[in-house]
């Protein structure tokens, strides 16, 4: 053939080609692919499938052991509900119960031991494995020599794990430690009481009228969720909290003056007769001095002390004192730390004044007797050696000095069983993986201040990472598989003895309802069940002292009312709320869901009244710098007409940007804090300026 | 080098310089290429539009410049169908402008939108109460009529006039003009007045909500006045722009007189009627529902100046220049009314975009603020670019211009 | 439009202002039974993806007058010219003429982001970033919900995943009418103090609509004529008066 091919034949044929294609099925069918590509990239995730089942469990993300319904699809879980009516919970779940089963994928989580290599950064580390973890930790704890060398930091004591690092710890001469902070301290109402009957709980469901001295009754106190609902809440704290803003009452005193204001109830109820004198004054001991140290505070001086009106005191103490049961609390901010000791004192007090101790709707006695643990406060300083922290440590938050000063200097090690590399954790030398919710068997006990003790499980619906072994396992390797150290023989001994006692009731969450305890509650713990321990009799007054111990109480308890803190300057008051008042590991969607609504005090956020702002030269929105002798912080800062001039409240808790990409920090806000004689960092005066 | 296929008889740049000119606009279309590709590949986080101004400078770029593109149905409305042969000169070179605006406009919502690939969705799952479809599916037909009517003038280009076939065919097209030109007419008042129905239909945004006639809000017929009155104003300045920059006439004195007057009418007609929606919504339609007007302009940023400016300033001023037989002569008021005229509907398209936006709804909203990232100026401004050197391409190639020789240079006196 | 309404059956909700106290379970709780993705900080409160979203509103008064109560604000679900659905280009929100909920459809949303414009609640969110999850993080989502792709518009459907499954057991158990607690949204489940109702606003048996024809109701915007199904409850008329009261420059939040 002798065609050429010209260069207007091929453009003809191009031409034509595409005119052609338009009428062939060809660029419909890509069009229509592009359809599904654009539905199906490779990225995209692919949901689970499966028969989907519902168990009924417990949340451990915090002491509160809130029951919970528990959807799992293809052997994970994927959806958390409460469950209404339940014991422990009342039906509610605090918001990060419900992205509890995220925290298994957590950027911090860990899934092999690391040892902290500081040579390369505060955070650096690097893993190892399992076996060689264990072996150097028990080459630790053998290097540690000496009466209290070693010592345990525990956020939950009277778990059977507790048991287990009793155990550990006895050999070797150690000392078991409750951590600071917490939701509750009865420290002061055990020093209080001349001879303690054993643990207590507070009986809030039942009472009437409850004066909270800043206990978080809304942010983690107790069960979260709700105030109860008949109770009139009259809420004592400086700072707006949301409790405050719900209360029936909000009293917004000056502070540090807890005491004084407490004194100043009392001064009212001793002067108007609402209180059974002949009974206090045979009881006790130092009664005679307490009344006339409150006699001396007239309400006059308690408002000029404590910001509060006359008037407004007086209301108090006549609904505390005369419509009953009433309940004082003497708070504890899970990021603020506990009231001071005269404080906790003088409000505990307040219980004894109007007999609500002992019976119903007050102070009421719990069963289980609680093994000895130490202060932190009271051990010496620079006498540990080695200090192995619980993973309910994770997530605290108080100052780290408070530890810090009780290690033996630079060759004190710290381990951490930990889920997460994160919080408390980040402190440590040696991070050991603990399971992450929901992977174990774990015990739930009722929280520190029920009114009565409580047993559950939160039961394993996912499996774990190879290489996580529970905490009872990785503290029997410590103990060199010591004999006994069996955690699931330890748990099935107590429901046996829970089951011999015959006590209490057991709450089925599948009908709802509590029937008196008879039989096997093993199986009926395994289905979700909760034992509740019934109320043992009210019993007598024990004998106490109002100023508590020691020879120069009634001095003590006088400087702390009548003499108001210097508090000439900015303020800086911390707080937390539970479950994220340390820099410990929170749901992702949590955080994002707080910083894209600005709903709850994310860290490092301040508030402030608008005055004090304008003096100190900040802007409502804008960064200041926060100074104190430790140190500095930059925060955000917000106007808020409610906060008390002269003041500044800010959020402690992971910031907001240290998940995924972001490497997690080292300290927090509470590290900047001054710590008081008694241990507590409520207060710091503090100099702002704009960042 | 090109000599084979510059225009006949003009005298164009010598290819280096050509290049030259050339070189900053595809420097500046690289940034842009580069801006746009960062939205592709990262995602819209690129720009600084947000769940409140879920609108920004995109859409409101893309609403005027389509206004100021409507010269190009407009002056093939007044060319084929009134027969006002006069713009005979300019009709060439107002096509190639309503393309760039066309194309550009389109380019820059495939950047903006989440999805482009589903940008077909709306032929496949058209809804028809929404004037989003009807905006869709006219500037489609639309870019194609432009593009026919664009491939004429492309055809005539010297090289291509001697393949016989594309002489044939130009010529053929060329019969049917007319229709193109009513096709695009109709489609174009079409798509100009639904853009201004995407606002007056929003009952949930009382800033923006216009009761009108059946189902088309008043901004329906308001944007379509204010489009074709920008069009012959905007091609009125670029026209000039050419002319300064190339030296040359390339117009007639009438074209920019008539293209003046008629603009000018237009905007009188324009202003009074939105003078007159104005007052209807201020005190009608916005009070049925509650809001005041005085509750619109509290914010500093867009307090009460700003309808003022855009009804006065950029409305009756132009419209009081571009009417005089006078000052409309004198190319200083010529310019300064043109200018006056397409700002004001730039204005107007930011008010009914932005502000609509900033305005809380919820009594418990804050006011917020809105300024372009980078990337969408980047975005924006390949747009220019690409307008800038495809303009300059039909310049150097094309007769945009028919009576350019005849006319000759700038400062000689005119034929 | 002519009128989509068909049966005895329409979803709403009721807020009770006065028992919220912003806890934020129900925004946790929607956002895990949704699959929610989790932009990165830089989000911030103006790109986040947040279904329901809870509010901060007070007085503006100082101490001891200050008042400050929480709006839980999510889709209204407009009921009376639903101002999302005519607007959508390519059909891709959808009011169920036989519930009422108000849905989109993630797989045909092309981003344009009209609805977004047009809805005066700010109730629709876009993604503005692609979702990323950790590793493997996909085996404990809800198979009941697709998660979205970046570029797409979404927003609370009264948990339409749980909905369907409702709609499955009752099929099993062979009636077709809807029986209040046959389902409960995420957020009304979750809600610590019970201040949130969901039924049928047309029973009037149920709950939900003795609540809504009490004193106490109100809805966001009444005046806009949008007739939304979600109501708020509160004894305060200050709150009361948020739902339609002029907005001010600057206004708390």
């Amino acid at each position: 053939m002798d065609r050429q091919v010209t260069r207007r034949g091929f453009l003809a044929l191009l031409g034509g080609g595409a005119v052609g294609t338009v009428f062939s099925p060809l660029p419909w069918k890509l069009l229509d692919d592009a359809a599904i590509w654009t539905q199906n990239w490779s990225w995209l995730p692919r949901l689970p499938r499966g028969e989907v089942r519902t168990h009924a469990s417990h949340c451990t993300l915090c002491p509160a052991g809130c029951g919970i319904s528990v959807r799992t699809v293809g052997g994970e879980p994927f959806g958390i509900s409460p469950i209404p009516g339940h014991p422990l919970s009342g039906g509610a779940l605090c918001p990060l119960g419900f992205a509890a089963h995220h925290m298994a994928y957590h950027p911090c989580r860990l899934t092999d031991p690391i040892r902290r290599v500081r040579e390369r950064g505060p955070l650096a580390h690097v893993p190892i494995a399992m076996s060689e973890a264990i072996s150097e930790a028990r080459a630790w704890i053998g290097a540690a020599g000496g009466k209290g060398a070693v010592a345990v930091l525990d956020a939950r004591p009277e778990r059977v794990i507790s048991t287990l690092y009793r155990w550990l710890l006895e050999p070797l001469g150690g000392v078991y430690v409750a951590a600071p902070g917490g939701e509750a301290s009865f420290d002061a109402l055990d020093e209080m009481l001349i001879d303690p009957p054993g643990p207590v709980g507070l009986d809030l469901a039942a009472a009437r009228t409850c004066l909270s001295f800043g206990a978080p009754l809304l942010d983690g106190w107790g069960s979260p969720g709700a105030l109860p609902g008949d109770v009139h809440i009259i809420q004592i704290e400086t700072r707006p909290s949301r409790t405050a803003l719900h209360a029936g009452r909000w009293l917004r005193l000056h502070p540090g003056t807890e005491a004084t204001l407490a004194l100043g109830i009392a001064h009212v109820i001793l002067a108007e007769g609402w209180a059974n004198e002949p009974l206090l004054r045979e009881r006790g001991a130092d009664f005679a001095t307490y009344r006339q140290l409150a006699l001396d505070l007239t309400p006059a001086r308690t408002a000029e002390l404590t910001g509060i009106g006359e008037g407004e005191i007086r209301a108090a103490a006549r609904r505390f004192a005369q419509e009953g049961p009433s309940l004082a609390l003497a708070g504890t901010d899970p990021g603020g730390g506990p009231l001071p000791r005269e404080a906790q004192l003088a409000v505990w007090g307040l219980n004894l004044l109007v007999g609500s101790f002992g019976p119903p709707g007050g102070i009421v006695r719990r069963r289980a007797p609680a093994a000895p643990r130490r202060r932190l406060g009271d051990l010496p300083d620079r006498s540990i050696q080695l200090l192995l922290l619980d993973p309910s440590v994770t997530e605290a938050a108080f100052p780290w000095s408070l530890v810090a000063r009780k290690l033996a200097g630079d060759q004190a090690k710290v381990i951490s069983l930990s889920p997460y590399d994160a919080g408390m954790a980040l402190r440590a030398d040696l991070v050991l993986p603990a399971p992450a919710p929901m992977e174990t068997r774990d015990e739930v006990t009722a929280p520190a201040t029920a009114p009565a003790d409580a047993l559950a499980l939160s039961r394993p619906l996912r499996r774990p990472p190879k290489g996580v072994l529970p905490v009872g396992e990785m503290l029997r390797q410590l103990a060199g598989e010591a004999a006994g150290f069996d955690y699931e023989a330890l748990l099935r001994e107590k429901v046996a003895a829970i089951e011999a006692s015959a006590r209490g009731s057991v709450y089925e969450p599948a009908t709802g309802e509590s029937t008196p305890l008879s039989g096997d509650l093993t199986s009926a713990l395994e289905e979700g069940a909760c034992w509740v321990d019934e109320r043992p009799a009210a019993w007598p007054l024990p004998e106490f002292r109002l100023l508590g111990g020691g020879a120069d109480a009634r001095e003590r308890m006088r400087r702390a009312v009548f003499e108001r803190p210097n508090d000439a300057g900015l303020v800086l008051m911390p707080w937390g709320w539970r479950g994220a008042a340390g820099a410990g590991a929170l749901p992702q969607v949590a955080a994002k869901l707080y910083r894209e609504s600005h709903l709850r005090g994310e860290a490092d956020s301040a508030r402030i009244h608008p005055e004090t702002g304008r003096s100190a030269g900040l802007r409502d929105g804008g960064r200041a710098r926060l100074g104190t002798p430790a140190g500095f912080r930059e925060v955000v800062v917000a106007f808020d007409a409610a906060v008390l001039p002269g003041v500044i409240h800010v959020a402690t808790g992971p910031a907001n940007s240290s998940f995924g990409d972001v490497e997690p920090v080292l300290g927090g806000l509470v590290d900047l804090c001054r710590i008081d004689e008694s241990g507590s960092w409520r207060l710091t005066p503090v100099t702002v300026g704009e960042a | 080098m090109d000599r084979g296929i510059l225009v006949r008889g003009a005298d164009r740049a010598p290819l280096s310089r050509f290049g030259l000119w050339l070189l900053p606009w595809i420097a500046l279309l690289a940034f842009g290429i580069y801006g746009a590709y960062a939205c592709f590949a990262y995602g819209l986080n690129q720009t600084n539009m947000d769940n409140r101004f879920a609108f920004g400078l995109w859409i409101f770029l893309d609403l005027t410049v389509i206004a100021l593109g409507a010269g190009a149905f407009f002056t093939g409305f007044l060319l084929y169908i009134l027969k006002r042969k006069e713009l005979k000169d300019v009709i060439n070179s107002a096509v190639v402008l309503g393309f760039i605006c066309y194309s550009g406009a389109v380019a820059v919502l495939v950047v903006d939108v989440g999805q482009p690939i589903r940008a077909w969705f709306t032929f496949w799952h058209p809804n028809v109460h929404s004037m989003l479809t009807e905006v869709t599916f006219c500037i489609t037909c639309y870019l194609i009529v432009l593009l026919i009517e664009y491939i004429p003038i492309v055809l005539k280009n010297r090289r291509l006039r001697q393949i016989p076939a594309f002489l044939v065919f130009e010529f053929e097209l060329h019969k049917l003009m007319i229709v193109f030109a009513a096709l695009g007419t109709f489609l174009s008042f079409f798509h100009q007045g639904s853009l201004g129905g995407l606002y007056g239909v929003l009952h949930g945004r009382p800033f923006a909500y216009r009761e009108g006639f059946a189902i088309w809000p008043s901004t329906f017929f308001l944007f379509i006045l204010s489009a074709i009155a920008a069009g012959p104003s905007f091609l009125i300045l670029i026209t000039r722009l050419v002319s300064r920059i190339t030296g040359k006439r390339l117009v007639g004195a009438g074209v920019y007189d008539l293209l003046a007057r008629i603009s000018g009418w237009l905007l009188a007609v324009y202003i009074f009627l939105k003078s007159l929606d104005t007052l209807i919504w201020l005190n009608r339609t916005a009070p049925a529902v509650g809001f005041l007007g005085y509750d619109f302009y509290t914010q500093p940023s867009f307090g009460t100046w700003i309808l003022f400016a855009e009804i006065i300033i950029f409305g009756l001023l132009p419209a009081f220049i571009l009417t005089n037989a006078k000052r409309r002569r004198k190319p200083a008021w010529l310019v300064t009314g043109a200018l006056l005229t397409c700002l004001g509907i730039a204005v107007n398209r930011y008010v009914m975009t932005i502000q609509t936006l900033a305005l809380p709804t919820l009594s418990f909203d804050p006011f917020l603020q809105y300024s372009p990232s980078w990337q969408e100026i980047a975005a924006f401004l390949l747009v220019v670019a690409y307008g800038v050197i495809l303009f300059s391409f039909s310049y150097r190639y094309l007769p945009l211009y028919p009576r350019e020789k005849e006319l000759g240079a700038l400062k000689a006196p005119s034929p | 439009m002519k009128d989509h309404r068909v049966g005895n059956l329409r979803f709403g909700m009721a807020i009770d202002i006065d028992r919220c106290t912003g806890c934020g379970a129900c925004m946790m709780a929607c956002a895990v039974e949704n699959n929610t993705s989790v932009p990165p900080p830089e989000a911030g409160d103006r790109r986040g993806l947040t279904w329901i979203r809870v509010y901060r509103v007070d007085n503006g008064k100082p101490y001891p007058e200050n008042r400050t109560v929480y709006f839980p604000v999510a889709c209204q679900h407009c009921d009376h010219k639903t101002p999302c659905v005519p607007v959508c280009p390519q059909n891709a929100v959808d009011i169920d003429p036989q519930n009422g909920i108000v849905s989109t459809i993630p797989e045909r949303c092309l981003g344009c982001r009209y609805c977004m414009a047009a809805c005066p609640y700010h109730a629709r969110y876009f993604n503005w970033w692609d979702p990323v999850w950790p590793k493997g993080m996909e085996r404990s989502f809800n198979p009941d919900v697709s998660p979205r792709m970046r570029g797409v518009v979404e927003k609370c459907n009264f948990c339409h995943g749980r909905w369907q499954a409702a709609r499955a057991q009752a099929a099993a158990e062979g009636r077709r009418d809807f029986r209040e607690g046959d389902f409960v949204p995420a957020c009304v489940e979750a809600c610590p103090v019970g201040a949130m109702t969901f039924g049928n606003l047309l029973d009037p048996g149920s709950e939900i609509y003795r609540l809504i024809h009490g004193p106490r109701a109100f809805r966001l915007l009444e005046r806009i004529g949008t007739q939304t199904k979600v109501y708020y409850l509160s004894d305060h008329a200050w709150v009361r008066a948020l739902g339609d009261k002029l907005p001010e420059g600057g206004a708390h939040g």
